[in-house]
């Protein structure tokens, strides 16, 4: 069984946000809320990374740890979603979530802030695959499809992978041997628990 | 003619040669291993312990998002959910422990010789209202404050998913909505009751003979013993320690960031637990644990026997004014001499 | 007795009264996350440009000031006006 993961090559990222347009894109994500974001370290500085960050789908998530109504669920490929239904928008899992992805579609006080919306790994949510209900709820399922997640396809330099994590490991690994530097798979520590050893 | 093409040829040749020799340089750069582009480069693991989180510059408005990594979360999950969790059920569960005990030991204190049919005012009105309104407003908040932390493990497995996410929908507005009748109404206890609050030698001695309810003497005392006040001085202090914390959290990232509102958190469940103990107590205590006190909050009249053996000071102060009111038996009763 | 109900009827009313207060904070995370450059002033448009626009501090371009690239604007008018559409 495939454990699906996302892996930002941050040597590689020309900060496009090729990755967040498709996204918002692909799951008409609403005004206001960003499934996936690229954030530059070192602005305008030698040494200046962009990093393409969105839910990683952590291995034993702290946002599933911590909701108050355990709306989390972890699928078979080790994706991460929520049931919007079963959501009480306290935002918790904000405070958990080592990389902010959880997102509200409104401003204000505790708990009046909405649904929790967050990245999908394209993947949905609870309801049946490809429904409409779900497209409205979650966005796109294009797990089901057989397809990868909408903004790892678009990225403009493959520094953003999608997949198995091994594959995209194994490819990491070998781009790092190939031009001779690399900067690691950022998050994967904190995420994922393991490192890539380059 | 043909110096001039001589003169062409020596121009020609030597762009030539300078073009062989720009076309020649890119290639020696282009070597793998040559050229680190990641030498002036952050690495993760360094920022992460520097600063603990590591935060850059986006494009979007929300400047939350500019948090790439925080993994500070990861140990506020654990405190949440380990943590506050055995403190939570080890204090409350022991006080309630602790006043069973008490209950089936020592028993409710009762009033010496009986009631004596006569009342005096203890609480007005307005002292009633407000004392009501901060109980039931502490009650809501107590009950849907806990359900956060416990009532996942709680009640979600004996009314499934739906049911309790509605519940909990309701209970976290109730929780936000009945802080503001709180806060006012622990205001208005303090306006009325800071001056009879001080604490003075009468409550030492009081404190010295266990209060009455550790062997069986009556140490004098005021209006409020030294128990009450020192509950309204806690009272005081966890209502401004949780409704600060409280604050911070209702206005999420208002005035502070991620760290700040997870510290709030916290603070705000480590305060709270602590409250609901001490509130449990003053329920028992107000309740089963003596005859005739829940008499002033109820309807503000006590009797006069449960008055003396209690509060024997205030009885003397309240009957030399003739500031007392007249029992519902229509007896008066006797100024003290 | 009447103290105990008139403090939860209190409760229930401030609770309420609070909550009026606090949804009229309330924005949609749209609005809260845009920026102000991203408001189109509709009565700022090149076709003002042709007549006055009633209501806007905004003085309409001409049309040559579009064709000829004219970006100079009158030294009372307000920095948004020069905002892009």
């Amino acid at each position: 069984m495939a454990r699906m993961k996302f892996l930002c090559d941050a040597d590689r990222c020309i900060e496009c946000n090729a990755c967040v347009t498709g996204c918002k894109n692909e799951n008409e994500v609403p005004w206001g809320i960003n499934r996936r974001r690229v954030v530059t370290i070192n602005d305008g500085q030698p040494g200046e990374r962009s990093v393409s960050m969105a839910c990683m789908h952590c291995t034993d998530a702290p946002c599933a740890a911590v909701c108050p109504v355990n709306c989390f669920y972890t699928t078979a490929d080790g994706v991460v979603l929520h049931n919007k239904d079963l959501c009480i928008g306290c935002g918790y899992c904000f405070y958990a979530c080592p990389f902010g992805a959880p997102q509200y579609p409104r401003v204000g006080n505790f708990g009046s802030r909405g649904k929790m919306d967050k990245c999908t790994y394209c993947s949905g949510g609870p309801e049946a695959d490809n429904s409409p209900g779900q497209y409205e709820k979650y966005g796109a399922d294009r797990l089901a499809q057989g397809k990868l997640p909408m903004c790892a396809e678009m990225c403009s330099t493959k520094s953003l992978l999608a997949g198995d994590g091994d594959i995209i490991a194994q490819i990491y690994k070998d781009r790092v041997a190939k031009r001779g530097y690399g900067s690691g798979a950022w998050g994967w520590q904190t995420a994922y628990r393991e490192t890539i050893e380059t | 003619m043909t110096i001039i093409c001589a003169h062409i040829r020596l121009a020609v040749t030597a762009i030539a040669l300078l073009m062989l020799a720009v076309a020649a340089a890119p290639v020696a750069a282009q070597q793998p291993g040559s050229v680190d582009p990641n030498a002036a480069a952050v690495k993760e693991q360094q920022l992460l312990q520097d600063h603990y989180f590591i935060r850059g510059l986006g494009t979007i408005p929300d400047t939350k998002s500019y948090v790439v990594e925080q993994p500070l979360g990861r140990v506020w999950r654990v405190v949440h959910e380990v943590w506050l969790h055995w403190i939570g059920s080890l204090v409350i569960l022991g006080v309630v422990a602790l006043l069973a005990i008490f209950y089936f030991t020592r028993g409710p204190i009762l009033i010496e010789g009986g009631r004596s049919g006569r009342t005096m005012l203890r609480f007005t009105s307005i002292e009633r209202f407000s004392h009501w309104m901060v109980a039931v407003s502490f009650v809501i908040l107590g009950i849907t404050g806990l359900n956060i932390t416990f009532g996942k493990e709680l009640l979600l497995p004996l009314i499934g998913p739906e049911a309790f996410s509605l519940w909990a929908i309701a209970a976290k507005y109730a929780h936000d909505y009945s802080s503001l009748p709180f806060v006012i109404g622990v205001v208005m206890l303090f306006l009325l009751w800071v001056r009879k609050n001080m604490l003075t030698a009468v409550d030492i001695e009081w404190f010295k003979e266990g209060g009455g309810m550790i062997g069986h003497s009556h140490p004098p005392a005021e209006k409020f013993n030294g128990g009450q006040k020192v509950l309204f001085w806690l009272v005081v202090l966890g209502t401004i320690g949780v409704a600060a914390t409280g604050l911070f959290l209702l206005f999420p990232f208002y005035w502070t960031d991620i760290m700040g509102m997870q510290l709030a958190q916290v603070i705000h469940a480590l305060v709270a637990i602590v409250f609901v103990a001490l509130i449990i107590a003053h329920i028992y205590i107000g309740t089963l644990g003596m005859e005739g006190g829940f008499d002033a909050m109820s309807n503000g009249e006590v009797d006069l026997n449960w008055a003396k053996q209690h509060h024997s000071l205030w009885v003397e102060q309240e009957l030399g004014q003739g500031r007392n009111a007249a029992p519902p038996a229509g007896a008066t009763t006797t100024p003290a001499t | 007795m009447r103290a105990f109900l008139l403090a939860c009827l209190a409760v229930l009313v401030i609770g309420a009264a609070g909550y009026c207060a606090l949804d009229a904070l309330q924005q949609p995370s749209g609005e809260a996350f845009a920026t102000d450059s991203a408001r189109i002033d509709p009565s700022w448009s090149w076709r003002t440009g042709l007549a006055a626009p009633s209501g806007s501090q905004c003085q309409p371009r001409k049309i040559w000031q579009w064709f000829f690239v004219d970006f100079r604007r009158p030294a009372d008018e307000l920095p948004v006006c020069s905002d892009s559409q």
